[in-house]
């Protein structure tokens, strides 16, 4: 019998040759792929995201753990696929047009992913238009912006206004987050959630979906 | 553990003197020479010497370049490539700031700036420049690159890629002005923070852990190229400032400035083994180090206090803590805060961050106060902008007097 303590811990370790080998084992056992998740995989992540807010853990560590997540996780998706499960929600994300940073959004990015969510990175500079025609396209029902640059910051404005305007808005849940945004600014924008880090923007995430779910 | 004490003051190697071209036509005197500037700089020489010169110091920090770019007076990627539009842009900047006459401790000077990628591109990072910020490097290690790639770097020449460009910026300044004023050290990002810009961030942050030996390889090329570089823009300088930001004054000699930005973003045990002996190097090298930071970086407090001769720490007020900076190292280094772009600790403007500082810092030891205009664009050049300023720091200060 697979331990599946040893699969939250790899995932806890950032170990991904270890998460890996641990969720094949599971599978050829016929352990349920959605308990692997439920039982060790997200909780890990959970935990990982605390260690993250109390400063145990740091940028590296995250992004380990985020990908032994993304490890084990991979040769889930065909069953997961197969049985039909749904992912926790769809995240379309980026950093708005005229900002290039990104270290904070690929942090979120990989704590979502990590966290059941399906994951469209639009990287870097993107434009209000390509965050419409992305929603559109995926039938996305959360958007992450992200903003280093107080400059750039009215451009998650901008954004929110064309999805209003291409009849989106009440379809999307938006939660904007970066070093100069605020709570107050983030409400002055008309944005459903504020993420003061990654951990944060992930529960957010979560809430939403459920709430997009009725669950 | 109490920060290890260098000398004094490092010496300039005197073959740096020796081959120093006097000004073109012997006329023109470096400002420095001037009694009000000269009187500038005894304070801030007083002041990194942690003595009490009767109030702290403190500064609107107008980095000439990045004034010319915020207010609008040239396009920023003209701004950063063109030496002639660099220089008058400057020139401009403070001519109107000593006309302005904040009353501040700021020291006029020149700087060669080409962004943070100055270092980035010598490795052969491909820069991008924008219209609207500064510039971004394409790291030349990618995300699906093998660690190993990195045996595959050269040690950059000192003039390779933007660096190339801060030497010939920092000859035509002193060619022009015939050496009336100082210059100031190009954007210096510290070991790390270039390391991390070379290497794509995320694959370079799992290599911390995955491949130590290849991370610590490219740690070295990268201190190596700084060690040259400054080494190399202090010897075409006839007076060199070894501080790239805020723009202080740092007498040559007493350390150099660099950007530490990872220490808000790695766990202090990742900052030992990967960045600690490298600042280290830097700071024996120079005199000590200056450290920057955005971000809190609380969770760093042992490992700055293990940095040689950690001659001052610069860092967003309202990131990191000032009281927790100012408990720990108050008297033992010099302490320069700002109002940081992230709000984590709010405070309601500059009248509030004064008085914060100014009340928690209970003598004028090593204190140096930077304060920003809150307006942006064009405003914050504004000199009504900067009036309002210079009397909330008055308020401020007087109102300290006042106990």
């Amino acid at each position: 019998m697979v331990d599946l303590q040893k699969l939250h811990e790899a995932i806890l370790n950032g170990d991904a040759k270890t998460a890996a080998a641990v969720a094949q084992a599971a599978l050829a056992q016929n352990m349920p792929a959605i308990e692997l998740i439920q039982k060790a995989m997200i909780p890990a992540m959970d935990e990982v995201g605390r260690r993250f807010a109390c400063q145990d853990y740091f940028v590296p560590e995250l992004l380990l753990s985020a990908r032994a997540m993304k490890a084990a996780l991979e040769p889930l998706r065909p069953l997961l696929a197969a049985s039909g499960a749904q992912p926790a929600g769809k995240v379309v994300i980026g950093t708005v047009k005229g900002d290039l940073h990104d270290i904070g959004k690929n942090l979120v990015a990989a704590l979502l992913e990590g966290g059941g969510f399906e994951v469209i990175d639009l990287g870097v500079d993107v434009a209000p238009e390509k965050f419409v025609e992305t929603v559109q396209k995926t039938n996305a029902n959360i958007v992450c912006l992200s903003a280093l640059l107080t400059v750039t910051m009215l451009s998650m404005k901008t954004t929110i206004e064309g999805l209003r305007a291409a009849g989106l808005r009440e379809r999307v849940k938006v939660l904007v987050g970066g070093a100069p945004v605020t709570r107050q600014f983030a409400e002055e924008i008309g944005a459903d959630g504020y993420g003061e880090n990654a951990s944060v923007a992930v529960a957010l995430a979560r809430t939403c979906a459920k709430l997009a779910t009725g669950g | 553990m109490e920060p290890r004490k260098l000398p004094e003051r490092v010496a300039r190697p005197s073959s740096i003197d020796s081959e120093r071209q006097p000004p073109t036509g012997g006329a023109v005197v470096s400002i420095t020479a001037e009694p009000k500037w000269s009187e500038h700089i005894r304070r801030w020489d007083a002041f990194w010497s942690l003595e009490d010169i009767g109030r702290p110091l403190w500064m609107i920090p107008t980095s000439p370049v990045l004034t010319a770019a915020t207010t609008g007076l040239v396009p920023i990627p003209q701004l950063l490539q063109d030496k002639e539009a660099q220089l008058n842009a400057q020139l401009g900047i403070l001519a109107w700031r000593e006309t302005a006459d904040l009353g501040d401790d700021f020291v006029p000077h020149l700087q060669p700036q080409g962004g943070v990628t100055v270092f980035a591109s010598a490795f052969g990072c491909k820069v991008d420049f924008f219209k609207h910020t500064l510039p971004w490097a394409h790291p030349v290690i990618g995300e699906n690159d093998a660690p190993e790639t990195v045996y595959e770097l050269a040690p950059p020449a000192v003039d390779a890629g933007q660096l190339g460009d801060m030497l010939a910026f920092t000859d035509y300044y002193v060619a022009q002005t015939a050496g009336r004023y100082p210059v100031a050290l190009t954007d210096l990002q510290g070991p790390l923070d270039t390391a991390y810009l070379v290497w794509e961030s995320k694959a370079f942050m799992e290599a911390m852990y995955t491949n130590p030996k290849e991370v610590h390889h490219l740690m070295r090329l990268v201190t190596d190229l700084i060690i040259r570089y400054v080494k190399e823009q202090r010897a075409r300088s006839p007076e060199f400032i070894p501080c790239h930001y805020p723009p202080l004054w740092i007498p040559d000699g007493r350390g150099i400035s660099i950007s530490d930005d990872c220490l808000a973003v790695i766990g202090p045990k990742l900052y030992r083994e990967f960045c600690l002996p490298y600042v280290n190097e830097l700071s024996e090298e120079f005199g000590g180090v200056m450290v920057h930071s955005c971000g809190n970086f609380v969770h760093q407090f042992d490992n700055l206090a293990r940095i040689h001769a950690l001659r001052g720490i610069n860092f967003g007020a309202s990131e990191t803590p000032f009281e927790a900076v100012w408990h720990r190292f108050a008297g033992k280094t010099a302490i320069i805060p700002h109002l940081g772009l992230n709000k984590d600790i709010p405070f309601e403007g500059n009248r509030e961050y004064l008085r914060h500082v100014l009340r928690t810092a209970t003598d004028n030891r090593g204190l140096c106060v930077v304060v920003t205009p809150e307006e942006l664009g064009p405003q914050a050049a504004n000199p009504a902008t900067l009036a309002r300023l210079v009397e909330q720091v008055k308020e401020a200060f007087a109102d300290r007097a006042r106990g």
